[in-house]
């Protein structure tokens, strides 16, 4: 005899959208360092804008509160709004 | 489901009461009026009569809601108008109108338990003939395959089989709140999927756990939605850790939880199941799944499902609810951000001093020996232990505060580099006396088997670092 089950899952399709394309240049463009809240990102981060910096491009940077949470809606917000290009990792 | 006009009986032959008044319906079935007799059980009894229907499935039983057979019901225009349960002349003749009806019996004799209502049957019945409140997605599976298998291919599982989520499971689960089963008790990270009762109940069905579990299964999934237990972090960090549920109160020796001999151990099911359910919600609803987003290096044998009660069973100890803030008698779960059992062994400290001091030192390697206000802390207290503060009059406050003032290093000791050891505090904290934990860092709970001067450390994740990032929850247990 067949059995039926229920669906322990939240049942939600993920919706398939298009990546955006990476930009061809980044010149003129702002690269938002995005600081997760790990410990010492911060200096590495450090690191990365003196790189970017002296390539000629314009660096912004925003970070969580701390890593244990999402990021806070505003701190989304000014990323969307300020930079075109965000470059977020895990750090360990 | 609508029944004729007329009379309705069930009766089933192992029943004596239903076997004595089989004189009475052979004449009521002889008298002409509209008769409908339904059998449960075998159709040896009364089954040559044109009136009687085989209702071994029980579809009739359960439609006619009977509880007790014989039951004799008038239907008029397909409502019910009246009914006998058991025999009783004087009833049976003002039912049935007719005069003598069953006169050479003993006026009086009680029915029996119909088998519809027998033990787990309401359940199954109810699955297939009535109405169910469940809106979840089902997936038939063939009776050729292997349930267990299906559920492992389908990725429902945390890696030990889970039992099968069937209809009358889950109704059985939901019996076990009076909340209603589309109520959304919130959104499960990492996906943030809306998480309702029904499928609380799903997972707690394959988590193994009885409907006398459910309220301590709701309240842990409440106190784990609250955005300061950092669920989100939690089940995506690297760490150790996952959530550790705490019971205090009445509620834990009525579902027969285990505060007591390997209290952290195998061997309960309502410790090892309700655990299970939450990480199980977590992964199946909320997306939370090992490899993907759970990057944890090595995680833990506690991820599977962490739960135990607290013993409250010596009167001399303040519970954890209570501390927490609870009335005295309260059904709280406390959800500890936590990693698996460090042992602990002190043989030979008689006096609370001794025992403090090497309880201080044995937290300090909590995470690593040179971090400080970094994680908090855990101190599952065993009764021999506990002896030792009692008999000299220390309370759960004055033991947590010895303990952290205990805890308190010089700087110089614990910054990077001190000792040989890169790991370490900020170098600039060198001239300060640095205690282990934050403020309330340190909890303790009891438990544990009467035999062994062990206890046991739990840390936190890391998430903890930051003063104010996280903290353990605790919430009511609503029954």
């Amino acid at each position: 005899m067949n059995q039926i089950l229920y669906d322990p899952t939240g049942e939600t399709a993920p919706t398939k959208r298009v990546r955006q394309m990476p930009p061809a240049s980044l010149d003129g463009k702002t690269v938002m360092l995005f600081d997760i809240g790990k410990s010492r990102a911060d200096e590495f981060l450090d690191h990365i804008e003196v790189l970017l910096t002296d390539k000629g491009l314009t660096v912004a940077r925003a970070a969580k509160p701390t890593n244990a949470r999402t990021a806070p809606k505003e701190v989304m917000d000014r990323m969307v709004k300020e930079a075109d290009v965000v470059v977020e990792a895990l750090s360990d | 489901m609508p029944f004729s006009d007329g009379l309705h009986l069930v009766v089933k032959k192992d029943c004596p009461t239903c076997t004595l008044i089989e004189p009475v319906i052979r004449d009521m079935a002889a008298i002409g009026e509209s008769l409908y007799v339904y059998i449960q059980d075998d159709l040896s009894f009364l089954g040559d009569l044109p009136v009687t229907s085989d209702d071994r499935s029980l579809e009739q039983s359960f439609h006619l809601d009977i509880e007790t057979v014989p039951t004799i019901i008038r239907m008029e225009d397909g409502i019910e108008i009246e009914r006998v349960v058991g025999w009783s002349q004087e009833d049976w003749q003002t039912f049935t109108g007719i005069e003598d009806i069953g006169k050479t019996l003993p006026p009086f004799q009680p029915g029996c338990g119909a088998l519809n209502v027998s033990p787990g049957a309401e359940e199954v019945l109810q699955a297939k003939f009535g109405q169910v409140p469940m809106k979840s997605r089902t997936i038939e599976v063939s009776g050729y395959d292997d349930e267990i298998e299906q559920m492992f291919d389908r990725g429902w599982s945390d890696g030990l089989p889970v039992v099968p989520p069937t209809p009358e499971r889950v109704l059985r689960m939901l019996a076990g709140t009076k909340r209603d089963p589309q109520e959304i008790v919130g959104r499960i990270p990492p996906n943030l999927t809306e998480c309702t009762i029904e499928k609380v109940a799903i997972n707690a069905v394959m988590a193994g756990c009885k409907p006398e579990y459910m309220p301590v299964v709701l309240a842990s999934i409440d106190a784990a939605l609250d955005p300061l237990f950092t669920l989100h972090g939690l089940l995506c960090t690297t760490c150790f850790s996952g959530p550790i549920i705490i019971v205090n109160g009445p509620i834990a020796k009525k579902i027969g939880m285990n505060w007591g001999i390997n209290a952290l151990g195998q061997g309960n099911r309502a410790n090892s199941t309700i655990g299970r359910a939450l990480q199980l919600i977590v992964r199946n609803v909320g997306g939370g799944i090992p490899g993907e987003i759970d990057r944890a290096t090595l995680g833990n044998p506690g991820k599977i499902g962490f739960c135990f009660a607290e013993d409250e069973t010596d009167p001399t100890w303040q519970p954890l609810s209570e501390d927490r803030g609870f009335e005295k008698g309260s059904n709280t779960v406390t959800l500890f951000p936590g990693d698996g059992v460090h042992g602990f062994a002190d043989n030979r400290s008689r006096t609370p001093e001794e025992l403090t001091n090497s309880f201080a030192m044995g937290l300090q390697g909590c995470i690593h020996p040179k971090l400080a206000e970094w994680v908090f802390a855990v101190l599952v207290l065993s009764p021999e232990h506990y002896a030792t503060y009692k008999d000299a009059g220390w309370t759960r406050k004055k033991i947590t505060d010895e303990i952290v003032k205990a805890g308190i290093k010089p700087g110089k000791d614990l910054i990077r580099g001190a000792h040989g050891v890169g790991e370490g505090i900020d170098p600039s904290r060198a001239d300060e006396m640095v205690p282990k934990f934050y403020e309330d860092g340190l909890m303790i709970v009891r438990a544990g088997g009467p035999a062994g001067l062990f206890s046991g450390f739990l840390t936190s994740w890391t998430g903890a670092q930051k003063k104010g990032a996280c903290a353990p929850i605790t919430r009511e247990i609503k029954i």
